[in-house]
């Protein structure tokens, strides 16, 4: 968007392009799977039959050029930490993260107290604005995060101007 | 004039025949490529994106996507606003234009061929007595194309997509050339509205009945083409799994919208060219003659129906079958394809000596 963003008053005109653009944003997620440990299993469960993440209009991507959003799903170690780092860079904006599991979210049974090896949450590392509990959640879980990310996109805005956006920096992230 | 400018563009000159004002020939031209390309190519190209992901959800027991609309019909219509407001990244290291231009090169070579494809009767952008010829080079100009922007991405997977792109030249070009040899021999021309002209609306009237042979060199044809777009089961230089997506693994935003519009062209493409050269092309099972203008509306829309046939199957491949490794597409190419062409050619060659150039259709 570069210095389209944010630019523009608060005119019905680009609220209503703002609600296109954040529509098309919120029903055409590419997840890049980062799937770490045992939640990558019920990650990979939801692109199946049974619940097809696919009816949001999300689709698993390989290529961190080519994701909106990444799922962190697993534990994460210090010799993970610099690659999830620098696969978020990547990442073109507007770009998300959902932390899937204990693990992510806190490090879990791997937090500091127990583990030498283990990162207590990737909030240490990138930002996220998803966070879906359970060691490990279920697909429906993960579903509902989805849903609470679209949630979420809808609220953004994207052409209009944003006092917060200077503090927060482009989509709320710093 | 008119006469004229219908040698080289039917369409153009079909355009013009609308207007009373006389408008020179470059205007009609740009006026038919943008109705070419926006009115009769992107929406079944379009469509074609939707039932790609619709049946294939269908063949893993899936739904698909349902959210957008009405069974998820605009989907394409929110991927593509998506990706043109996502940021435009890439590589440190890039080769400036050949990165940013490469796939738009490819389109250029991919719609060259399909406008010498007939998709009605004066519904060709350009009438060239080589066709077939022009379509082949073009075949093999778009994969150089992308060879470029995968080179010059320097990245080791866009690297190794490359050297697979290369390497993949010779395993459709051959089968493909020498499949294409029945129609040629048969219409007596390489021309593609001359191929269609040779062929009949009904079945037994197609190319593809001619005589045993056409029938081996159909199947070339088609696996070659099927190599060619690099669909899975041949997606050998765009694997997901084995290099994270090939050529496609540094573009983002809207160049990565582009790389999906070269992938469904390429699928348009390669169904037009089965179609045209041994399926029928765009005639009609009945005399159209008495329909006036809107026969054209009839063919184009035979056409079209012909041409999904044609994708529901390349759909079909592609979600039920396992890829190959580069090496077993090249020994697919080099032990079948070009065997079966080979036969395929000949045994045309010496029914057309034999039965003075009849094929089964005429005796019945």
């Amino acid at each position: 968007m570069g210095i389209l963003e944010n630019a523009f008053p608060e005119y019905v005109v680009f609220s209503q392009l703002d609600k296109a653009i954040n529509w098309a944003r919120e029903n055409s997620i590419s997840y890049l799977t980062m799937d770490l440990a045992c939640c990558g299993v019920e990650m990979a469960q939801v692109a199946g039959g049974r619940f097809d993440i696919e009816r949001f209009g999300a689709v698993a991507q390989v290529s961190p050029r080519h994701a909106d959003l990444m799922i962190v799903a697993g534990t994460i170690t210090y010799k993970m930490a610099s690659r999830i780092r620098q696969l978020y860079e990547q990442m073109p904006h507007p770009r998300y993260v959902l932390s899937m599991g204990s693990c992510s979210n806190c490090g879990g049974m791997f937090s500091w107290e127990y583990s030498y090896s283990a990162v207590s949450g990737v909030d240490k590392l990138i930002p996220v604005d998803v966070f879906v509990p359970g060691c490990p959640p279920r697909p429906e879980a993960l579903l509902h995060g989805l849903i609470t990310l679209q949630r979420r996109i809808a609220g953004q805005r994207v052409l209009v101007r944003d006092e917060l956006s200077v503090v927060r920096g482009a989509n709320g992230n710093p | 004039m008119s006469s004229e400018l219908g040698a080289i563009s039917p369409l153009a000159a079909y355009v013009g025949s609308f207007i009373d004002v006389s408008l020179p020939a470059w205007a009609l031209m740009v006026a038919a490529t943008a109705i070419y390309w926006f009115v009769l190519l992107l929406p079944p190209v379009a469509a074609m994106t939707y039932l790609d992901r619709k049946v294939g959800a269908d063949i893993q027991m899936r739904i698909g996507p349902n959210r957008v609309s009405a069974y998820g019909v605009f989907q394409a219509v929110s991927d593509a606003i998506k990706l043109f407001f996502k940021e435009d990244s890439g590589p440190d290291a890039q080769e400036g234009w050949l990165f940013r231009w490469g796939i738009v090169a490819a389109i250029v070579c991919v719609f060259t061929a399909i406008g010498n494809i007939p998709m009605g009767e004066n519904l060709a952008l350009s009438n060239l007595d080589s066709g077939v010829i022009v379509v082949l080079t073009s075949l093999c100009f778009s994969n150089l194309c992308i060879f470029w922007a995968a080179y010059s991405a320097k990245s080791q997977w866009s690297v190794l997509s490359s050297f697979r792109v290369i390497a993949m030249v010779t395993a459709y070009i051959v089968p493909i050339a020498i499949a294409i040899v029945p129609p040629i021999l048969i219409a007596g021309s390489p021309n593609l509205e001359a191929i269609v002209r040779a062929q009949g609306g009904m079945p037994w009237k197609w190319i593809l009945f001619h005589n045993p042979g056409t029938l081996f060199s159909f199947v070339a044809l088609f696996l070659a083409l099927q190599i060619w777009q690099a669909r899975a089961p041949f997606d050998h230089y765009r694997a997901q799994g084995e290099i994270a997506g090939g050529f496609t693994a540094e573009f983002s935003g809207m160049r990565r919208g582009l790389i999906t519009l070269l992938e469904y062209l390429s699928l348009m493409l390669a169904c037009m060219f089965i179609v045209t050269t041994y399926l029928g092309g765009w005639q009609f099972i009945v005399n159209l003659e008495s329909f006036g203008r809107a026969a054209n509306v009839v063919e184009f829309l035979w056409f079209l129906f012909k041409i999904f046939g044609l994708v529901f199957v390349s759909i079909w491949i592609r979600w039920s079958l396992p890829g190959l490794r580069a090496d077993q597409i090249v020994s697919l190419s080099w032990k079948i394809l070009v065997p079966i062409g080979l036969f395929g050619s000949t045994l045309t060659a010496i029914w057309l000596v034999v039965f003075k150039g009849r094929g089964i259709g005429d005796f019945l």
